[in-house]
């Protein structure tokens, strides 16, 4: 709990708020005055947001968002585990995999979305094929560390008690990196979710993405910033609330 | 004990061939050769080059590759892109670095502006490009800040990070011996940050290689994203996987280049 | 030993408070007395958090008192001074460094050009023993030479007061008792003024001239020992009947603070 109150310490601190209260202030201004075309007021932009929220035009595109989101992290958990865990207990398969988990981590997968979209369409396989390539390769990694960093001691202890592979899996391994599994949810979830929205802007018809770009392009401003506002706010939530699942979790494990 | 002698053997032998391949050079680069030589065949099988809009084949992604290096419109394309990404990287580190030393030194500072770089990294950049585009257009420049927007806040973090984890009893070593302010900045705390700066600017490196697909496919300019525009535009599957995975791979490149100086100004820190 | 002469380190009636974090102010140094003679060793010994790094520290010019009066050589202390050199429990030692620029760091800081100070740094590091590991890392020595290098850096500024806090609690026992012994060889060759913390009463007893001993709640001194073994000292003096007696005393009058500490009564 002292790191949630960290965490939301760091955002309810009177100098951050000053600052954001006159940047609003100045942003308000500056879109009154000035060209109203790339700067709507900041009043404009909550308006917007209000209006289109309650209109419904949101819960659509936010439902399908959300189940392409979920489609994509499914199947990462599952198959990035799976690696992970191959990896973390075989030599092998590390040396073998290793590198390309490695390089799946660190390199720019968006490059592959405009091939995903030729070949899957604009649908919503692409997005679901985005939220993936984000998010396998931390799941993996994640997995892998979590069944290695096993304290050998604990190792040695379940030996001596005749436990087989599969048993100490189960009973040792699994549990105890459990830390590491949530580790990999969390920043799965936090990279699919920028998959998520990556796939939709360029694909630019569907889901949240898809109305940045419609807003974007006919330079509906005040709308355009009301579907970013919302954007951030899906992706600030979902980080926020696996954060807080693994929180508990892990201080349940501990009681 | 003795009875189950002989399948302990054979288990050693399973077990030594292992080591082989993965604890000795060679042993290690076959095991790696069979897996790329693996995914490879794979992906020839998987592809089907009869109809276009297919996933293409190893081989034709290949021809598709050479072809596009022989009439240079992917060299061109490259290093039309890679300058926006040089300036881009430049900025990062130039305004980054001293950002989070700011951070780091004044509470202030570190109140007012911290949030707002835990809140890029949290945030889907691609969703404020639209934003960047409408103030600063089409342009270079706003392929560059879409860039900076990606990659600083790995930086700025980083860096405080690493001038806050400096031991205070150096600090208090230096100043025991008349360090004024800018020494105990200059040759104890900037040198006890560097690995921590080189993480963070790796890590920049692979988002700002993000920011710059993104601004190639959303702020299309004379880089490689009008070249993947085109070819998707007539069908050219091959083409722009091919394009996609120079990106990939030349991406990793720089990163294992940037690891190498990571853990090369870094050899201090491992030796204790 | 000048006896008409100042004395190289004099604390008098200096009092510390530190204000923690929820705002209370905490006495942490109660009107502390303290002189240090010319070419004296002068160890202090204590229970912990009795206030001894702070003290330390203050004649180091590195931190603030709040009553009372400090001065080193007869002039008053306001910040660190090159008469003064100190050497550090946990060695801050920079690891980036080669052991030649980490024994020349304090020459750098006062401006001497690189060919001087390497040449100052190899000289010290010669006399600590060093002279072949110039150009190792921190990281590729043990303990007890690193601290060899800490003792050359701060021996390298030419001081005429040496302040030491712990400076061999972090090394073996073995290495330690060499160490001491080393030490006192360095400093029986020099002028140097020493103000040694510890809490090893045989280091305090073997090494100085006086042992100064605190209590905590708030710092205070207690008691002062004069420690009249003869010099020079060595390996025989551990074997010496009186300086088994001396440090029963010290441990006699150490162990009635500990008690206090253990009680947590206030003194
Ligand atoms: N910066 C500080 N802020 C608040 N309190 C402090 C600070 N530094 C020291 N203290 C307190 O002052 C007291 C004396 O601390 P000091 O470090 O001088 O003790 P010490 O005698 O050196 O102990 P040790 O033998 O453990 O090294 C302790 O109670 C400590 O908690
Ligand atoms: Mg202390």
């Amino acid at each position: 709990m002292s790191g949630l109150l960290r965490q939301a310490g760091q955002w309810l601190n009177p100098p951050f708020l000053i600052s954001l209260a006159m940047l609003a202030i100045v942003w308000e201004f500056a879109g009154r005055s000035a060209d109203i075309l790339t700067l709507p007021p900041l009043s404009a932009v909550l308006a917007a947001f209000v209006r289109l929220w309650s209109s419904g035009v949101l819960t659509a595109p936010l439902l399908d968002s959300t189940i392409a989101l979920l489609t994509g992290l499914a199947i990462s958990l599952f198959v990035g585990s799976a690696v992970g865990i191959a990896i973390g207990l075989s030599r092998v398969a590390d040396v073998a995999l290793g590198p390309f988990i490695k390089a799946g981590l660190s390199a720019p997968m968006i490059a592959f979305v405009p091939v995903f979209m030729m070949i899957f369409g604009i649908g919503s396989e692409t997005r679901i094929a985005t939220v993936i390539a984000f998010s396998i390769f931390v799941v993996a990694t994640n997995a892998a560390t979590a069944v290695r960093s096993t304290d050998p001691a604990l190792l040695e202890m379940a030996r001596s008690f005749g436990a087989g592979r599969w048993r100490i899996l189960g009973e040792i391994r699994l549990p105890a990196g459990a830390p590491y599994f949530l580790a990999g949810l969390r920043l799965g979830v936090a990279r699919g979710i920028k998959g998520l929205i990556n796939g939709e802007v360029l694909i630019a018809i569907m889901g949240m993405g898809g109305l940045v770009k419609k807003y974007g392009t006919v330079f509906s401003m005040d709308q355009l910033y009301a579907v970013i506002l919302l954007i951030v706010l899906y992706a600030a939530i979902w980080v926020g609330a696996v954060t807080l699942l693994g929180r508990l979790v892990l201080t349940e494990r501990r009681k | 004990m003795k009875s189950n002698a002989p399948a302990r053997q054979a288990g050693a032998r399973g077990h030594r061939l292992a080591a082989l391949l993965t604890d000795t050079f060679w042993g290690r680069l076959t095991l790696r050769a069979t897996a790329l030589a693996i995914v490879l065949i794979a992906w020839q099988m998987a592809g089907d080059d009869s109809v276009a809009l297919l996933f293409p084949t190893a081989t034709r992604t290949f021809q598709a590759f050479i072809e596009l290096m022989a009439d240079g419109r992917l060299p061109l394309g490259l290093l039309v892109t890679g300058q926006a990404l040089l300036a881009g990287f430049a900025i990062i580190i130039g305004i980054g670095v001293p950002l989070g030393i700011l951070i780091a030194r004044f509470p202030l500072v570190d109140r007012t502006v911290s949030p707002y770089f835990t809140f890029l990294v949290a945030v889907p950049i691609i969703a404020i490009v639209p934003v960047v585009q409408a103030l600063l257009g089409l342009t270079f420049a706003a392929r560059v800040t879409v860039i900076v927007l990606f990659g600083i806040s790995y930086v700025v973090i980083n860096s405080a990070i690493a001038v806050r984890r400096v031991k205070p009893e150096l600090i208090e070593m230096a100043a025991s011996f008349g360090a004024r302010r800018l020494a105990i900045l200059t040759q104890v705390v900037l040198p006890a940050a560097v690995p921590g700066i080189m993480t963070g600017a790796r890590l920049a490196l692979g988002q700002a290689l993000i920011g710059m697909v993104v601004a190639e496919l959303t702020i299309v300019g004379a880089g490689v994203g009008s070249l993947i525009a085109e070819l998707q535009g007539r069908f050219k599957v091959a083409a722009v996987l091919a394009v996609a995975m120079t990106i990939v791979l030349i991406g990793l490149c720089l990163l294992s280049l940037v690891e190498m100086l990571e853990r090369r100004l870094n050899r201090w820190s491992l030796t204790k | 030993m000048n006896a008409n002469a100042t004395p190289a380190i004099a604390v008098q009636d200096v009092s510390k408070f530190f204000v923690s974090a929820d705002g209370r102010r905490t006495r942490a140094l109660d009107k502390v007395n303290l002189a240090v003679e010319r070419g004296e060793f002068v160890s202090i010994i204590g229970p912990s958090g009795c206030g001894k790094t702070t003290m330390l520290k203050m004649v180091g010019g590195i931190l603030d008192w709040d009553e009372g009066s400090i001065s080193v050589m007869g002039a008053p202390v306001s910040g660190p001074g090159p008469e003064r050199a100190t050497v550090f429990q946990s060695f801050a030692l920079l690891p980036w460094m080669t052991v030649l620029d980490n024994a020349a760091f304090g020459l750098k800081m006062r401006g001497e050009t690189k060919a001087a100070r390497h040449a100052k740094a190899r000289n010290l590091l010669e006399t600590v023993g060093l002279a072949d590991f110039a150009n190792a890392y921190p990281g590729e020595l043990s303990g007890g030479m690193q601290q060899r290098v800490g003792l050359a850096r701060a021996l390298a500024v030419s001081p005429n007061v040496l302040l030491m806090d712990e400076p061999f609690s972090a090394i073996d026992a073995q290495t330690r008792l060499i160490l001491q012994t080393e030490l006192l060889d360095v400093w029986s060759q020099t002028d140097l003024s020493v103000l040694f913390i510890t809490h090893a009463m045989d280091e305090a007893v073997f090494l100085s001239d006086r042992v100064v001993i605190m209590g905590a709640r708030p710092g205070h001194v207690t008691d002062v020992i004069d420690i009249d073994l003869p010099r020079p000292r060595t390996e025989e003096t551990r074997r010496d009947p009186r300086f088994v007696e001396l440090t029963a005393r010290v441990w006699d009058r150490l162990r009635g603070l500990m008690t206090d500490e253990r009680a947590g009564a206030p003194s």
